[in-house]
């Protein structure tokens, strides 16, 4: 057992459930405060509370294996596809979701094309695409586990995932925001020391980078994987801001449209800070003094013990544990999220109080973490193209829908829900049943869905005018 | 007859973000199978890390000119 390391992580756990039990008070009674902190969260919170959303485990540990196996460029094309993504959603989506008023991309959906087929199908792609992203986040937090603290993965799954569940069924997204917020400086923070420290050992980024490529060609190459494999990573995260729940559920958060727009561009920014130095200082270091690593998963873990200080490395465990949990607790509530408000209020209790809602909501989030704890136990390889298959699978069903639900005036009831069931379909059977190379299903799928979604639509006129007035109220701020 | 548009309007700010963000990825793209390189990198490999700061950077220089000029418009109007 290490103690410092263990000692830090330990008071880290420990702030996460008091942060857990303060926001307690604010949610007891209140489904507004619970899932949407109130609509009350400000430009500065919002801002560091989006990019720990989607800076997961695979921002930290898996980026930088993804670099070190399949290259730099590789790499800058999957993640540069979620930093231009933020701003794609605050042009294409923030402004109406937010004038709407909701608590789920379901809601959206209801009130665009009120549809029951729409309204079961959709959150079960939402508990199935989500939950596949909780376990892959799961295997990060027992990974670290396992490298810096010396306890068993099985142990570490168990204890972070008790942490996270309690602080989020018992405070809600006010829990979820405040401690995104210390995990969001945390993360960032020791990525950066990290690459700086490597910098500086190095020389600088440039001798670095040479010293690297030269060990290892391909780091800094384009090779290995088709065309359509790049842009497929792309794709994937491109479409991923619009419609993934635990994302734009900030934008549900935020006090005003403004804030929503602003808050997604200045995540990106601080985003693109740490995966840009980070990517190029980790991956080539570990090329240069590790160059045939079995697991590329831990490289960062790795360089951490040879690099720096122990009391530092201490508080590198626990950033992290903070990259993971901030993204799990929000996908956490995503999918209880959908469980509560998409099927238990408006299919089982439509008559439920807020209360009653709140409660229901905190088993949910429990019986939703102990399920991922148990897929957990056998996690997947490769921890970024797990659940980027599973963002992939999310933007076939539903990006078409809502991008031209918000922005066509002729998209129709049909023709959303053929979309919903050709897009996520063929992306499965293209994934599964077809030899086609990594991440490139997205290229079909998604532009099936659109052809589907306009042919249909067009086939299936006219769109009810009182719907089209509401949404043209929607773009106006 | 004024034929009615099929789609809702976008503010010009939000429109010239949009087509940015296009315009780059697709040109960025052309560069997947060249052999060109800068400090031994691809450059397709740096043109997508110079996407991740722009691609925000555009966007908040698009929306600044939208509301500056949709904040003018107001203050025009209740004078």
């Amino acid at each position: 057992m290490k103690t410092i390391e263990f000692t830090l992580t330990l008071l880290y756990l420990v702030a996460c459930i008091g942060i857990g039990f303060w926001a307690n008070k604010k949610v007891k009674s209140s489904t507004e405060d619970y899932w949407v902190a109130g609509r009350n969260i400000g430009t500065f919170a919002n801002s560091w509370a989006m990019m720990a959303a989607l800076a997961s485990g695979g921002s930290v540990l898996g980026v930088m294996g993804l670099a070190y196996s399949r290259g730099i460029p590789y790499t800058f094309s999957m993640y540069a596809g979620a930093a231009a993504g933020f701003p794609l959603a605050a042009v294409l989506v923030a402004k109406q979701l937010r004038n709407l008023g909701i608590y789920t991309i379901t809601d959206f959906l209801r009130f665009r094309y009120k549809n029951k087929a729409i309204e079961i199908l959709v959150p079960v792609i939402i508990i199935l695409a989500m939950g596949a992203y909780i376990v892959a986040q799961m295997k990060a937090a027992g990974v670290t586990a396992v490298y810096l603290l010396g306890i068993p993965y099985n142990y570490a799954i168990v204890v972070t995932a008790i942490v996270f569940i309690l602080y989020v069924s018992i405070g809600g997204m006010w829990a979820i925001t405040l401690t995104d917020i210390v995990q969001g400086i945390l993360m960032v923070g020791m990525v950066l020391i990290l690459s700086a420290v490597l910098f500086g050992n190095f020389g600088g980024i440039t001798p670095l980078l040479s010293q690297a490529i030269e060990a290892k060609p391909d780091l800094g190459a384009v090779v290995g994987l088709s065309t359509a494999s790049y842009v497929g990573a792309f794709l994937v995260w491109f479409v991923a801001a619009c419609i993934t729940p635990h994302l734009i559920m900030r934008v549900f958060t935020s006090r005003t449209v403004r804030s929503a727009k602003y808050s997604l561009n200045y995540s990106i920014v601080i985003y693109a800070f740490m995966i840009v130095f980070g990517v190029i200082a980790i991956s080539s270091a570990g090329h240069i003094v590790l160059p045939d690593l079995q697991d590329p998963d831990t490289l960062f873990l790795k360089l951490i013990e040879m690099y720096l200080p122990r009391v530092i490395g201490g508080f590198a465990v626990a950033a992290v544990m903070a990259a993971v949990m901030s993204t799990t607790d929000a996908l956490l509530l995503a999918v209880s999220s959908a469980v509560v408000n998409d099927i238990y209020c408006k299919f089982i209790n439509k008559e439920a109080s807020e209360r009653q809602v709140v409660k229901v909501s905190l088993i949910a989030t429990w019986v939703v973490g102990i399920l991922a704890v148990f897929f957990a136990l056998n996690p997947p390889k490769l921890l970024t193209m797990f659940y980027t298959a599973a963002v992939g699978w999310l933007g076939s069903a539903l990006f078409a829908p809502v991008i031209l639900g918000i922005w066509w005036k002729k998209a129709t009831t049909k023709g959303a829900l053929w979309s919903i069931i050709i897009g996520s379909a063929s992306y499965l059977y293209l994934l599964w049943f077809t030899k086609m190379p990594a991440l490139t299903h997205i290229l079909v799928s998604l532009p099936l869905a659109f052809v589907v979604h306009i042919a249909v639509s067009l086939a299936t006129q006219p769109v009810d005018q009182a719907v089209l007035s509401r949404v043209a109220e929607l773009h106006i701020e | 007859m004024v034929k009615e548009k099929q789609f809702f309007e976008m503010s010009s700010g939000d429109k010239f973000t949009l087509v940015a963000l296009l315009v780059y990825a697709v040109i960025t793209f052309f560069f997947v199978q060249s052999g060109a390189t800068i400090s031994k990198m691809a450059v397709f490999g740096w043109l997508m890390g110079v996407f991740m700061f722009i691609a925000p950077i555009i966007s908040l220089i698009c929306m600044n000119l939208d509301y500056a000029k949709a904040d003018k418009i107001k203050e025009k109007a209740n004078k």
